[in-house]
């Protein structure tokens, strides 16, 4: 059984916020694409906003929000993807090893979408668009990823990762790094 | 840092998230407003850019489909984009100076 005593804030209130954000932002700048020239631009702006913010509170943010609680090793994350195919992998309070490289992977491919552009205006016009639909597309297949690990965690772990990505808390469990 | 202080300025982030998104969404809303369809209609009516149907009678591009016409700042200059269909197919893009009327680049087929 869980005890609300064991519910522990998680992700902190800007996380939630950048993580939502981002997927409003994400779905309206993909929609918007070809279509809307101004609204796809602004929203580009946007995410490129939240990235840098980011990046920022990476640094000084809240303990599971920092890149040193989430980043590990590749020997120690290639460990953890050998504990997946065992079924028995550690529980993480925070970003297991495979999603904080998500995460870090995510924010570098959204970032040189968006540099990619924001160049198309700045001439070689072709060039930096061609790059810029290439790199949207990568960001569509790795959010694919991110959605699939997510959902594969959770039912791994009985734990609806989505909603502790929306209220923040989750339960703590004894073993948990 | 204690962890009141952290919560604090996580909540500084957010009103960050907001400001930005109220500054990009709402502070240019005045210009996109006048967006890009009245630009190129006053371009146009200033004389400054030739009509996408005088452009359209240069021999190269008689016959072709145009798939979709953008008219684009660049370095300077106002350009037409073109994505055109020819009679094989295939899909092209096309680049004029919007002033002049002459071909810029050729991009090739995709």
């Amino acid at each position: 059984m869980q005890l609300d005593r064991d519910k522990v804030l998680v992700w902190d209130p800007f996380v939630r916020m950048f993580h939502w954000s981002l997927v409003l932002a994400y779905l309206v700048v993909w929609l918007s694409a070809e279509e809307w020239e101004w609204l796809h631009d602004q929203t580009g702006y946007f995410i490129l906003v939240l990235i840098g913010l980011r990046v920022l509170w990476g640094l000084i943010g809240s303990r599971h929000a920092r890149f040193g609680d989430f980043l590990y090793s590749p020997g120690r994350t290639l460990n953890y993807l050998k504990q997946l195919r065992s079924n028995r992998p550690q529980h993480y309070l925070g970003h297991n090893p495979a999603g904080g490289w998500m995460v870090v992977i995510l924010l570098l491919a959204l970032l040189a979408t968006g540099v990619s552009g924001v160049l198309i205006g700045a001439g070689e016009h072709e060039f930096w668009e061609d790059l810029h639909e290439g790199l949207a597309n990568l960001t569509l297949f790795l959010v694919f990823v991110h959605v699939t690990g997510v959902l594969f965690s959770s039912l791994l772990h009985h734990e609806n990762l989505i909603r502790a990505m929306w209220t923040g808390t989750k339960v703590r469990r004894d073993a948990d790094v | 840092m204690s962890e009141s202080r952290v919560t604090g300025l996580s909540w500084l982030f957010v009103a960050l998230v907001l400001g930005s998104a109220v500054v990009l969404f709402l502070g240019g809303g005045a210009a996109a407003l006048s967006g890009d369809h009245d630009e190129a209609h006053e371009l146009r009516h200033a004389g400054n850019i030739i009509p996408l149907s005088e452009l359209m009678g240069r021999p190269e591009l008689v016959g072709q489909r145009v798939l979709e016409a953008e008219l684009e700042r660049e370095d300077g200059h106002v350009i037409y984009e073109l994505e055109l269909l020819d009679d094989a197919g295939r899909v092209h893009e096309r680049y004029y100076d919007a002033v002049t009327g002459q071909p810029l680049r050729r991009s090739g087929e995709d």
